[in-house]
């Protein structure tokens, strides 16, 4: 069980987002893919998901070649993106396939997982912003995927739901081993969750770094050690920051 | 509305319940008093001979006229033809609206292939459909009734095409995570998100459904709400044609408050304003 990313480029019409990024993921790995903006995070993370089909090279999972949406494969979004008229409950049950009765007592065992009991009548706007990507972390888990991308989820949240948030998937990933692929520009966070980091760089990203953080769990977020890679990592993406950040469009 | 003045509450706080029960009932009592000395002055005026009975009769006399017409049984007869007409041209309007206008929004060659010459349709005043109308389908129900649905129809249309054009790619893309074929899409995402513009959409249509069924019903009827409007003209009664004006105003309110109310209830997930 795997995914692997293999020469994967992506031009859009006027200039090219990322170049020959390769990489493997082991399962049960959190792997963080790591970038200031506009260096193509979001990107590659698109062309894995197949949600972007137009790209070349190979995604590999568990040894197919897979263009297109597959699911295996779970995404949780930046913003929530939840149905505005469908019940937190029914938000959740919206992947799922069969009757009715059975897909809402498995959106309700997620929904209690990720500590939102009792809100299952609730619609959207009711919810907070924290409340809200609890219900999208619940819609991309109750598919049971058995990978994970993730695309800044938490960068949208005050720095204490961030951090709830955080530790709620590292007890997700605890109970269900999966191998996630964590996009984000924060540092810390990238340290605190990841196993193994890819930095990107440049315009067109590159692949510049793969560091794998030789942390055990559970983390403190004070660690001396990982203040350490920290400084290394921001050592490594200062070197070219001013030239990027000018031109940096899309994440 | 309502909630606005609850915010007065603490000052008279003491009064308590009744006194919450009174600020509320405020908004329509306020806006019942212009009505209401209008109608005084209007009777007092028409009851002291300064308007002529023969151009504005006084508001009892209009008043008894709808009695008198509701005594003899033959109101019924002329609300019932007019809704049974406006009914039928609404649901044809809007429903050859809906399919048309998701099939111009879902399918970008759709909208290439079809949407300029609705768009050139639009631009035909419906009212110049009349004698054509007439000389395609005589002066009977069938040429009133697709009066009423080409009326309803365009703006429907419109808001059915907008609303699709305009549902957030994203939520889309959530949709395509899961799998879904372009029939779930739009099934489980693009039509419930387009949903409130549609509504929209019928309401100005319904609203346009009132205006066309007067146009049809004065172009030749024997019976309905519009034919009182021409028999009131032809035998000199403006009782008659006010009576039958204020029926269009209270049935035209009356469908719109029921549609208005069918929107509250589907679109309660909106996050809008009036609602708190």
């Amino acid at each position: 069980m795997s995914l692997q990313v293999r020469n994967v480029s992506k031009e859009f019409e006027t200039r090219k987002a990322i170049s020959n990024i390769s990489f493997n993921t082991e399962s049960g790995e959190i792997i963080g893919i790591l970038g200031t903006s506009g260096c193509g995070k979001s990107t590659l993370l698109r062309a894995v998901s197949g949600l972007d089909s137009s790209y070349t090279g190979d995604v590999i999972i568990d040894g197919e070649v897979c263009n297109d949406i597959d699911e295996r494969l779970g995404f949780i979004f930046q913003q929530p993106r939840l149905m505005p008229w469908l019940s937190v409950l029914d938000n959740v049950s919206f992947g799922l396939k069969g009757g009715k009765e059975e897909r809402r007592s498995n959106a309700a065992r997620y929904l209690d997982l990720v500590g939102l009991k009792g809100n299952e009548q609730d619609y959207p706007k009711q919810l907070s912003g924290g409340m809200a990507q609890r219900v999208a972390i619940a819609r991309a888990l109750v598919t049971s995927p058995q990978y994970l991308l993730l695309d800044e989820p938490f960068s949208a949240l005050d720095a204490f739901t961030k951090m709830k948030l955080q530790d709620l998937l590292l007890d997700i990933w605890e109970a269900y081993k999966t191998t996630i692929l964590l996009v984000t520009h924060d540092v810390e966070e990238a340290l605190y969750l990841c196993d193994r980091l890819i930095i990107l760089k440049g315009q067109p990203g590159r692949k510049d770094e793969e560091i794998v953080i030789d942390e055990p769990r559970p983390r403190s977020r004070g660690s001396v050690n990982l203040a350490e890679y920290k400084e290394h990592i921001l050592e490594r993406l200062e070197l070219t920051t001013s030239a990027t950040e000018i031109g940096g469009a899309t994440t | 509305m309502a909630k606005q003045h609850t915010e007065a509450l603490p000052l008279k706080g003491i009064a308590g319940k009744s006194a919450e029960r009174q600020l509320r009932l405020h908004p329509i009592l306020i806006g019942s008093i212009l009505p209401f000395i209008l109608l005084i002055i209007w009777e007092s005026l028409s009851r002291l001979g300064i308007l002529p009975s023969y151009l504005l009769p006084a508001p009892t006399v209009i008043f008894s006229t709808i009695v008198e017409l509701g005594a003899d049984g033959s109101l019924f007869g002329h609300i019932g033809i007019t809704l049974y007409r406006i009914f039928l041209g609404f649901l044809l309007g809007a429903a050859s609206a809906l399919l048309l206008g998701s099939f111009v929004g879902i399918y970008r060659k759709a909208e290439q292939f079809f949407d300029p010459i609705i768009q050139a349709f639009r631009s035909i005043p419906s009212l110049a459909w009349v004698p054509l109308f007439i000389l395609w389908m005589g002066i009977a129900e069938a040429s009133k009734v697709t009066l009423i649905a080409v009326g309803v129809f365009f703006p429907v249309y419109l808001n059915v095409v907008s609303g699709i054009l305009s549902v957030d790619r994203q939520l889309i893309e959530v949709g395509k995570m899961y799998g879904l074929n372009s029939y779930q899409l739009v099934k489980r995402i693009i039509l419930p998100a387009s949903l409130p513009s549609f509504l929209v959409g019928l309401r100005s249509g319904l609203g346009l459904g009132w205006m066309f069924v007067v146009a049809a019903e004065l172009m030749g009827a024997s019976q309905g709400l519009g034919y009182l409007l021409v028999l009131g003209q032809n035998t000199y009664s403006p009782e008659l044609i006010i009576a039958s004006i204020v029926l269009f105003a209270l049935l035209g309110k009356v469908s719109d408050a029921l549609l208005k109310k069918v929107e509250y209830r589907s679109l309660h997930w909106q996050d809008r304003m009036e609602q708190r």
